[in-house]
């Protein structure tokens, strides 16, 4: 149930920045047909109801996944909007408030995030409710109508005009009306059906239903509604003569009554703004033909920029030797890992490193290479042969200078400086474990001569100097650095995410190189986490005791999940090493295995393993590799 | 306070036993059915209001008039009076006669009408 709040929320969020476009367009739209309207709002029906939505480029939804599924199991819960002066506010709040204490035995936002599902779900049963008495309340009313025609019923106890049914409607009048004032509300209501109005409003009703929390969801309903008569009244009066519109204008006026409720079902003809209506129709003209372009392109353009979400970090990636691990796989794990963290910026990083890769592509092989074997030559210490050595980085920018070609120089003048994040590690590598022997992780600007067949030479390694203090960092790297290159390596370097992905990288290779024995090293990390503290139950107590193995449990990555994932597929984990072992693999995977009520880490596994195996079934294998990649993992053990 | 008056169905549905009283409650059924669109729950649902206020009987199948329809509106009538002129047929008909003179005709009926009333007394 929480998860399917916390989906519930996050696609109202998603969908609020669509309300707004559509309000937006909604203004500048307002001489286009109003049947565009109605299209506007069905998109923001589909992005209430459709999970799924295909990523574009174009996509301005600032971010969809604001509150995190995997935030009920978080270390330090975060939500992001997309917008980043809202994180920060937010998040500290959150922080500060409930964010689980590592000795007690609760998660407090679990108890929040229960307490609000469990409201969230009280309202939608009663808004549900309300529909449905309403439904039959009005069914009771019209059972003594008298059938006029086919689906047109006389009634003596209804005020205004309105069709009742899903699957069959009717249409049901009041007494009292005239001819010519019967000929024009059975057009409307007729128009209506031929709309199928009826359905368009119920779905509506039935999403806002789920989201009855949500503000602007009631907004969007009350302007559908308003602009489905719109859209029919206009669609009679297109072919009305001057005299005619009038007296439709008259009957309008005379079936208005005031209604203040959010009618569920029945579609009323004098339903809303009447005022309004009775302009429209008497100010009728026909939409100019670039009106209506104007209307259907700008219909295109919420569709690109709202339907779709913002592109996931997929593909190219900058660094060349990192092929093993999907930035998307380590997405959701950032609040694995503790300590300083900015989980705000993840998403103007992936977009930032995208473009860069893009930019980069043609030479970014060979400089890659050049950058790592730089440095591999400039931190390799004396002890550097005995050891397994890695290089990694993340280029943030690349700037050309060419000037005249010196005398004497072989290349053509030009020089690339490389600004990047670098990590180098040595490690000692046992038939059981890795031991880390040295390690740096700094911001560093290379540059290199091209020379005539492309290479690239190193010129200058610069890289800041002496261990100083954050200041003295930043201070050194806004003087060597471009301005906004030197900020965004800043805020890399205090992001977690980029730290793990290159650690990851480097035991990925180590293990490949050293046949390390995973499993027994992740089993020798495991046994030292749960020696102590012995008076604990909770499991984050002996992860907060042991955060260089739970960490180097992370660096893993894969390895870990997959021996975890082993434990539990023998069975029979059900005391603190299966509550430990459910931690963090929900951590490095993201994957919610968490269920509603506390259960052992057995018990947790094997409800997902069950999910997987249904999902499974209804997929088939191919799907769940590609969607459902751990669970895909686990059915293949 | 009870009901006055019968709505435009209601009307529609007594003007079908009048026309055809006595009739059995099944024969109503199907009568409703075909001109009103009505079940036959909701046909004994109405007819069950209206045996209430007095105007029909349905007794072991067999529904009768207790009004007649001439009866029935004259009632209504006789309550109209009472209740929107305090019971002054003068003030009655004298509403009629502000907003527009009475035809030759009309007063030859009214006279007609007044004459051959029996007076009380």
């Amino acid at each position: 149930m929480e998860t399917v709040f916390l989906r519930i929320l996050n696609m109202s969020i998603t969908a609020g920045w669509v309300v707004l476009a559509v309000l937006v367009l909604r203004i500048l739209l307002r001489k286009a047909p109003k049947a565009i309207c109605c299209v506007l709002w069905a998109f923001v029906g589909i992005r209430l109801v459709c999970p799924f939505t295909i990523e574009s480029a174009l996509s301005l939804i600032p971010g969809t996944e604001t509150v995190p599924e995997g935030i009920l199991y978080a270390q330090e819960p975060v939500i992001e909007t997309g917008v980043e002066a809202f994180d920060e506010a937010l998040n500290l709040r959150i922080f500060s408030s409930i964010a689980p204490k590592p000795d007690g035995s609760v998660n407090p936002l679990q108890i929040v995030v229960y307490l609000a599902s469990v409201l969230w779900l009280l309202g939608v049963t009663a808004m549900l409710l309300y529909a449905v008495t309403g439904y039959i309340r009005l069914r009771r009313r019209v059972r003594t109508a008298m059938r006029l025609e086919k689906d047109i019923w006389l009634c003596d106890e209804v005020k205004s005009p309105f069709i009742l049914g899903i699957i069959r409607p009717r249409i049901y009048l009041p007494v009292g009306l005239s001819e010519a004032q019967l000929r024009f509300v059975v057009a409307h209501e007729r128009a209506h059906l031929h709309r199928c109005d009826h359905w368009w409003k119920l779905i509506g009703f039935l999403i806002l239903a789920v989201y009855w929390f949500h503000p602007f969801v009631w907004v969007s309903y009350i302007l559908l509604s308003r602009d489905i008569e719109l859209a029919c009244d206009e669609r009679l009066v297109r072919d009305m003569e001057g005299w005619e519109k009038k007296n439709y204008a008259e009957t309008l006026f005379a079936c208005s009554m005031p209604r203040h409720r959010v009618s569920a079902c029945p579609l009323a003809f004098g339903e809303v703004g009447v005022k309004a209506r009775v302009k429209a129709v008497l100010n009728y003209r026909k939409p100019a033909f670039w009106g209506i372009v104007m209307a259907v392109v700008s219909c295109a353009g919420v569709v690109l920029c709202f339907l779709t979400d913002p592109v996931a970090g997929s593909g190219e990636e900058p660094q060349g030797q990192r092929a093993d691990y999907d930035l998307d796989d380590w997405r959701e794990q950032e609040d694995f890992a503790t300590g300083e963290e900015d989980l705000d910026k993840k998403e103007e990083e992936r977009n930032g490193k995208e473009d860069k890769a893009r930019e980069n592509e043609a030479i970014e092989d060979a400089l890659e290479t050049a950058v790592s074997a730089a440095i591999m030559e400039n931190c390799g210490t004396d002890s550097a042969s005995e050891y397994f050595c890695w290089a990694g980085h993340v280029i943030f920018s690349r700037q050309e200078l060419s000037g005249s070609p010196l005398e004497g120089d072989a290349g053509n003048g030009k020089k690339v400086t490389a600004y990047c994040l670098a990590m180098y590690q040595e490690l000692e590598l046992f038939e059981e474990s890795i031991e880390e022997k040295t390690f740096s992780y700094f911001p560093a600007a290379m540059t290199f001569f091209v020379d005539a067949d492309g290479g690239y030479v190193l010129e200058e390694f610069w890289r800041p100097q002496g261990a100083g203090s954050m200041e003295a960092l930043e201070a050194a790297l806004m003087e060597k650095f471009p301005m906004e290159v030197a900020e965004e390596v800043l805020e890399a370097r205090r992001s977690q995410s980029f730290f793990d992905h290159l650690k990851q990288d480097c035991y990925g290779k180590a293990v490949e190189y050293g046949g390390v024995d995973t499993d027994k090293a992740v089993e020798g990390l495991l046994e030292v986490i749960e020696s102590s503290p012995a008076w604990s139950s909770y499991s984050g107590s002996y992860l907060a005791e042991h955060p260089v193995e739970y960490h180097t449990l992370a660096y893993y990555g894969d390895y870990t999940v997959k021996y975890i994932l082993a434990q539990f597929l023998k069975g029979g984990q059900t005391g603190l090493r299966g509550d430990l072992m459910i931690t963090i693999v929900a951590g490095l995977t993201g994957e919610p295995f968490f269920g509603e009520y506390a259960g052992t880490g057995q018990e947790y596994f094997d409800a997902w393993m069950e999910k997987a195996k249904e999902t499974e079934t209804l997929h088939g294998m191919e799907w769940m590799k590609e969607n459902r990649p751990y669970q895909w993992m686990a059915l293949n053990m | 306070m009870e009901e006055t008056g019968l709505g435009v169905v209601e009307s529609r549905f007594a003007d079908i036993i009048w026309q055809h009283e006595p009739l059995s409650s099944g024969e109503l059924v199907k009568l409703c059915g075909s001109e009103l669109g009505w079940k036959k729950s909701t046909t004994y649902t109405v007819l069950k209001k209206l045996c209430d206020r007095g105007i029909f009987r349905n007794q072991k199948g067999q529904v009768t008039a207790l009004l007649s329809r001439q009866e029935f509106y004259a009632a209504q009538s006789r309550r109209f009076v009472e209740e929107t002129y305090q019971g002054s047929l003068p003030a009655f008909v004298a509403a009629f006669t502000t907003q527009k003179a009475l035809s030759p005709e009309e007063i030859a009926q009214i006279r007609e009408i007044i004459d051959g009333s029996n007076f009380l007394g």
